[in-house]
């Protein structure tokens, strides 16, 4: 089976130019660009791809994104992170709490903390007691929001505007950004030129879509958000290109030969899971500066789809980055489809909410994702079944080789999995590759 | 026997230890004297009817705790049950409205339907996993969310009583025939009187035949030998000649199917329902996948777990009157669970290292092999 699979990247050697990753890349760009400006002239919708609907996708997209981004750092070092829900749920309340009593800033830095305290608490269970991931992570998807309840029901109950299911609201709102020359913004006190609405405002086929997308991105852009894309290349940085970030991944690709070579496996899973979960809380934070004040059940099920995004995206900031743009894109056309669903959804999970017609909205598109499903997930997927991140040699070999990252969860590794993993790895590994 | 209770129960009673030392920290906190809160929630307990409340909370909590433990015995995660019951519910509550049938059949059609529905959702979530390889975590996850929408979808398109007016969405009521009775007449005539408006409603009897058949199926059947076996081991379980990939659609079918009885105390059995609408309780799979870690997956430990969370449920009910916040029931339920899981693990442990202490000693004394010992997944009580 290994010699299959040596095969298979042997052979694959330097593709021809139009087949390369990044001429495919491009091309199912300009191919959905095209269609969904096709879809924009045959539907008359001019929201279909009007820069409000990206602005709007960009900004319900941000949470799901800081989400994706804290369930992989957290299986990047070795802990599968399903109580990522709870932890958002913790900063949300933490959130609310804190953008409450000294503006949206703290907010922010209260959610970071409120999802820390959760993620440190999940690291307890898992790390320090070695509690199954999944188990401890359910527990903590449980807790979270009767914590959130109760001090909900201490803080706000009696405050005027606030209720056990809602903060009186943030005082003071996050500030934002609009790129001068490109979308408008001011420059010194100076109007500059709204270059891309004009565009937009054309109405060409396909020009008009792509400058409605990039007006989108650079118009009113809040500061929460043009963090949440920082964090993504700091985080890519971080993982790829600082000591500690190589130690993280060792201790997550394999524990006990990072424990060998000297590095503290439960060092490095608690700070991978501190890290976690202070993006999972600051994705509530976004939540909350988004709606202005907390809510309860606000959250809604976006720590899942942030571990789907995940997935969807390989275990990779740029593609879970893009997964989450899927989902945003869904929620924000919903919200400029109809104003009056303020992008709750309401998905039980804890607390106990009745359910209306507002179901059906905002339920993303999975179809999308199916064609990535048996390859994406294959590799990792039977190993969290099992409860075993950690044992992925063929993840290692790259690791150490610091090349060929974006093949981590493909070739190797989705064949070793599907055919009964370990044994076939180790040969794949003697009969290493050129 | 004495000795294997204590040793079961250690950990929970350390748990509950535990739980009660962080609601009173959240108490104290919170400014509220700790030692009232206990007392007046044990007055709110203390009586006939508050029992036969707690007992009608559990049922449901109970079917929910055995449809996700039926999966956790073979290490096979369905966090989907959720959706599989809300789905389950709002079919089976359809279409036991719309037939007519003797109530010798009704029910168990409304039972079947539910099964039926249930498991063929679970079952989405199984044939992703045999031919795709796809995740049952993730997958029953997203199936959640899915099944949410459909059936907010086919209440609101197909089967909505249209006869109740415009502005609920709720599906027909259950005729008569469909309605299992309450327990009240069987318990009067042994002499026992709950009292007015007080209620054993009537599910309760299948919730128990559920438990026992979980029981014969886990401990009395090939297929729950195979079952434990692919659980603890799976390479094993597959070299021994079992077939992963039934065992995985099979369990995640039976998983499905008992999750979609989740909601049939409601539909068949409250006086307060007999419908699937909007009043519907719509987290009880989550709940259940607590009950299932806490009870260890076994029939009486998850029934256990169920009284255990159905009494903070009923005895936090009153607090909020006595400016107490009742929030702190979720506190104790959520410290429990997490307490009880770490204490398991750190019982599971020492229980291992014990058996490798004394295989050292064995092998040390009279050089015979030593036992093997089977390094148990969670819920598997060694």
């Amino acid at each position: 089976m290994s010699f299959t699979i040596d095969a298979q990247t042997v052979t694959s050697g330097r593709p021809p130019l139009l087949t390369s990753a990044r001429w495919r890349i491009f091309a199912i760009v300009m191919v959905g660009v095209a269609v969904m400006s096709t879809a924009r002239i045959i539907s008359d919708n001019g929201d279909l791809t009007s820069s409000g609907t990206f602005g709007v996708a960009l900004r319900t997209a941000a949470p799901i994104a800081l989400a994706g981004l804290s369930g992989l750092i957290a299986e990047r070092s070795g802990t599968i992170n399903i109580g990522l829900e709870g932890m958002m749920v913790m900063g949300t309340i933490f959130a609310g709490w804190w953008g409450w009593e000294y503006g949206p800033w703290m907010a922010l830095l209260g959610g970071i903390i409120g999802g820390m305290l959760g993620g440190l608490l999940m690291s307890v269970a898992t790390t320090t007691f070695g509690v199954n991931h999944i188990v401890a992570g359910v527990a903590i998807n449980l807790i979270a929001p009767g914590v959130a309840r109760f001090m909900a029901s201490e803080l706000f109950v009696g405050v005027q505007g606030g209720s056990v299911t809602s903060s009186p609201g943030n005082s003071g709102k996050m500030g934002s950004f609009t790129v001068p020359f490109l979308s408008g913004g001011d420059l010194f006190g100076w109007e500059t030129p709204d270059i891309l609405g004009w565009f937009e405002d054309t109405g060409w086929f396909m020009v008009a879509d792509a400058a409605g997308f990039m007006k989108g991105m650079t118009t009113a852009v809040t500061w929460d958000v043009l963090l949440t894309i920082g964090l993504f290349f700091g985080m890519a940085y971080f993982l790829w290109h600082t000591p500690l970030g190589l130690r993280l991944r060792f201790s997550g690709e394999r524990p006990s030969a990072a424990a060998s070579l000297g590095v503290s496996v439960h060092k490095m899973r608690y700070i991978g899971m501190a890290i976690s979960g202070g993006l999972a809380g600051m994705g509530g934070a976004v939540l909350v500066l988004f709606a202005n004040r907390y809510q309860e059940n606000q959250v809604a099920g976006r720590g899942f789809l942030g571990l789907a995004t995940m997935i969807f995206g390989n275990w990779m900031p740029a593609g879970t980055a893009a997964g989450a743009g899927l989902f945003g894109y869904a929620q924000g056309i919903t919200l400029r489809t109809n104003p009056a669903d303020v992008g709750e959804r309401p998905v039980p999970c804890g607390g106990n909410r009745t359910r209306g017609d507002r179901d059906l909205h905002g339920v993303p598109p999975l179809d999308r994702r199916r064609r990535h499903s048996d390859r994406v997930l294959a590799g990792r997927l039977l190993g969290l079944l099992r409860g075993r991140v950690a044992e992925q040699p063929a993840r290692l070999r790259h690791a150490v080789r610091g090349h060929a990252d974006r093949r981590l969860g493909r070739g190797p590794t989705a064949q070793t999995a599907r055919r009964g993993r370990h044994t076939v790895v180790q040969g794949d590994a003697v009969g290493a590759r050129p | 026997m004495f000795e294997r209770i204590w040793r079961a129960s250690i950990a929970p009673l350390f748990a509950a230890f535990v739980a009660i030392v962080i609601s009173s920290i959240a108490l104290l906190i919170s400014g509220n004297n700790p030692v009232n809160a206990f007392v007046e929630m044990w007055k709110t307990i203390d009586s006939t009817a508050a029992v036969v409340d707690i007992i009608n909370t559990a049922v449901p909590l109970y079917i929910s705790g055995v449809a996700v433990a039926i999966g956790f015995k073979m290490n096979l995660f369905n966090i989907g049950s959720n959706g599989q019951y809300i789905l389950a519910a709002l079919v089976a509550g359809w279409a036991g409205a719309e037939v007519s049938l003797p109530p010798l059949l009704h029910v168990p059609f409304v039972i079947v339907v539910a099964m039926t529905v249930g498991g063929s959702w679970a079952l989405i979530a199984g044939i992703l996993n045999v031919t795709r390889n796809v995740n049952v975590v993730v997958s029953t996850i997203m199936l959640n969310y899915i099944g949410i929408g459909l059936s907010a979808f086919l209440l609101q398109q197909y089967f909505r009583d249209s006869e109740s007016g415009g502005l609920v969405a709720q599906t027909k009521v259950m005729p008569e025939s469909a309605r299992i009775p309450a327990l009240d007449p069987i318990f009067e005539f042994f002499g026992f009187n709950f009292g007015e408006r007080v209620d054993l409603l009537g599910f309760l009897p299948i919730a128990i035949l559920l438990g026992v058949a979980y029981h014969v199926l886990l401990n009395r059947s090939l297929f729950g030998y195979e079952l434990k076996l692919s659980g603890m081991n799976a390479d094993a379980a597959q070299s021994a000649g079992v077939n992963p990939k039934r065992m995985v659609l099979v369990t995640l079918f039976m998983s499905g199917a008992v999750a979609g009885m989740i909601g049939l105390p409601f539909l068949l059995a409250d006086p307060n329902f007999y419908k699937y609408g909007d009043a519907f309780p719509v987290t009880l799979g989550f709940t259940g996948l607590g009950l299932a870690l806490l009870g260890r997956n076994s029939p009486i430990g998850v029934a256990a777990a169920a009284i255990v969370w159905a009494t903070i449920e009923v005895a936090t009910r009153r607090l909020g009157s006595l400016g107490i916040p009742p929030e702190i029931g979720r506190i104790l339920q959520g410290s429990f669970l997490l307490a009880a899981v770490i204490a398991y693990e750190v019982v599971r442990r020492r229980n291992d290292a014990a058996a490798a202490e004394a295989a050292a000693v064995a092998t040390r004394d009279d050089r015979s092999p030593p036992p093997t010992t089977v390094n148990a997944p969670i819920g598997v009580t060694s």
